[in-house]
């Protein structure tokens, strides 16, 4: 088993796998390493919300497809979504081989940045991994 | 990130779950390991579609200790198969193997199993999720029959080797030219020096091989073949690979395409339900199910975008809704998304666009003639 996922210290986690990276109010969204590897390793489709939707804390921001399964994205701060990443929309691999880089998914600009208290840090999201891994 | 609809669990690893004589094997492979119908079985040792790809163009080794071997011996075998089984046992000679369905009196399937005509005994092989059905089916239907029900599931186990390549490994293991051996039929050899049944069937859309074998000679004989196969490129596959495989070759999966809700005309499959023979449980319910006006059809289609069926999303034409998906999946293959679908009989014709509802957004798909993969020649 693959026991050691890349968990980035300097972003934030939610309990649902999404990380995110906080540049001033601008919040980018990806998914795990962890995330992926429990998507089979392999990602064949992304769907994303459009570019100006409001989103809210825990609401649904898209779908991943494993060859198997589809997952639910969901948004772990609330506010408007700025930009989107086309590249992963044609080429959605590149989430499994480039999760918290080029496989980056959706910018928000955040309506209420005190969420981010409530997000996991990084040594808080490896016990997470550690305890379901178990 | 969280499963959407009503997927599998990813998580397995409850103590309850059984274990094939593998499991060790699998693990220290790198398999990741899931529940399947009580059993803990790989999904996958490298990527679902590495795996699917290799069998497709070389060959791929699938452990199925998971499935049901039943044996039945005595003297009222024959007849008391033919009045539990849709398909005519009379045709079949030693050697021959006949898929067909175990229905219940309102023609719902109970099973589809194949049943394998050997020396004094009828073997059937079923799925894992129903073994137990399957038994308890059998044995409450024995009462006028002079027969001996057993399940020898854990005694006989069961591989599947399939691929372009599957019968040259074979040979490369045993010596043995399995060309005599047609498809749906079977040989008795020794391999490893152990009585083995070896049968020309499978679940891919390949040409292949399901082998039976005492549990002593289990590991060895997977071992040897991959010893043997791995210059050939035979590769261990999992059950993901196993269900993107048959997906694309259009074979239906019990509590998919085939339910006690189902019937095998529904299913398309009525060339294995045989009304000429004498009374069977579920002929007269399937005889007079045939009325065409309410009927459904399994059909299967391609998506035209890039989304990605899945089981229980509804079907639509126009605005119209005509169906459910079964079964849906990314293929390998053809790299897009295709499935499997019930829908109504006057909307079921190939070359019909149809859309699937994915979150509550029509995507647009095609039915298309079964199957979508077919192989290019034996």
């Amino acid at each position: 088993m693959e026991r050691d996922y890349e968990i980035p210290s300097g972003l934030y986690f939610a309990k649902s796998h999404e990380w995110v990276s906080i540049s001033d109010s601008i919040a980018t969204v990806g998914i795990t390493a962890y995330a992926v590897a429990q998507m089979d390793k392999e990602i064949v489709n992304v769907e994303l919300c459009k570019v100006e939707t409001q989103l809210t804390k825990g609401k649904s921001f898209g779908i991943v497809d494993s060859v198997k399964a589809a997952f639910d994205l969901y948004a772990p701060v609330s506010g408007k979504v700025t930009e989107i990443n086309n590249t992963i929309l044609q080429d959605p691999a590149i989430v499994a081989t480039s999760p918290y880089d080029d496989g980056w998914m959706i910018k928000i600009s955040m309506s209420n940045p005190e969420e981010t208290n409530e997000l996991l840090k990084a040594f808080e999201y490896k016990r997470l991994i550690e305890m379901s891994e178990e | 990130m969280g499963c959407a609809g009503r997927k599998s669990k990813l998580s397995g690893g409850a103590s309850l779950l059984k274990r094939t004589v593998l499991y060790n094997w699998h693990k220290s492979h790198g398999a990741r390991m899931v529940e399947f119908a009580g059993w803990e079985m790989p999904l996958q040792y490298t990527t679902i579609s590495e795996e699917h790809l290799g069998v497709r163009e070389k060959a791929g080794l699938f452990d199925l200790s998971h499935m049901g071997r039943i044996r039945i011996r005595g003297k009222d075998r024959i007849p008391f198969m033919q009045y539990l089984f849709t398909n005519d046992l009379i045709t079949m000679s030693e050697g021959d193997i006949m898929y067909g369905f175990l229905c219940n009196s309102n023609g719902g399937i109970i099973d589809d199993i194949t049943v394998y005509l050997i020396e004094d005994y009828l073997m059937l092989v079923v799925n894992a999720c129903n073994t137990e059905t399957v038994l308890n089916w059998l044995r409450s239907n024995a009462n006028n029959f002079e027969v001996e029900i057993e399940d020898v599931s854990i005694s006989l186990l069961m591989l599947a080797i399939q691929g372009p390549r599957a019968q040259d490994i074979m040979y490369g293991l045993s010596r043995i030219d399995l060309s005599n051996i047609q498809y749906h039929q079977f040989m008795i050899y020794h391999l490893i020096r152990s009585k083995a049944v070896i049968s020309r069937t499978g679940y891919t859309g390949e040409n292949g091989f399901e082998i039976y074998i005492g549990g002593l000679f289990f590991q060895s004989l997977w071992e040897q073949l991959l010893d043997v196969g791995e210059k050939m490129g035979l590769v261990p596959v999992g059950l993901g690979a196993r269900d993107t495989l048959r997906i694309e070759a259009c074979l239906p999966l019990y509590g998919h395409e085939l339910t006690e809700e189902t019937t095998p005309l529904e299913a398309g499959l009525g060339k294995f339900v045989k009304f000429a023979k004498n009374d069977f449980i579920g002929k007269k319910a399937l005889y007079y199910s045939t009325n065409p006006e309410f009927a459904r059809r399994l059909i299967c289609f391609e998506m035209m975008d890039k989304a990605i069926p899945r089981n229980g999303h509804p079907v639509m034409f126009g605005d119209m809704t005509i169906g459910t998906v079964t079964s849906g999946t990314f293929s390998p293959t053809f790299q897009k998304g295709i499935g499997m679908a019930y829908v109504d009989q006057i909307k079921s014709q190939p070359d019909t666009r149809i859309s699937i509802l994915i979150n509550e957004n029509p995507h647009p798909a095609i039915i298309r003639k079964r199957p979508l993969y077919k192989r290019r020649s034996i």
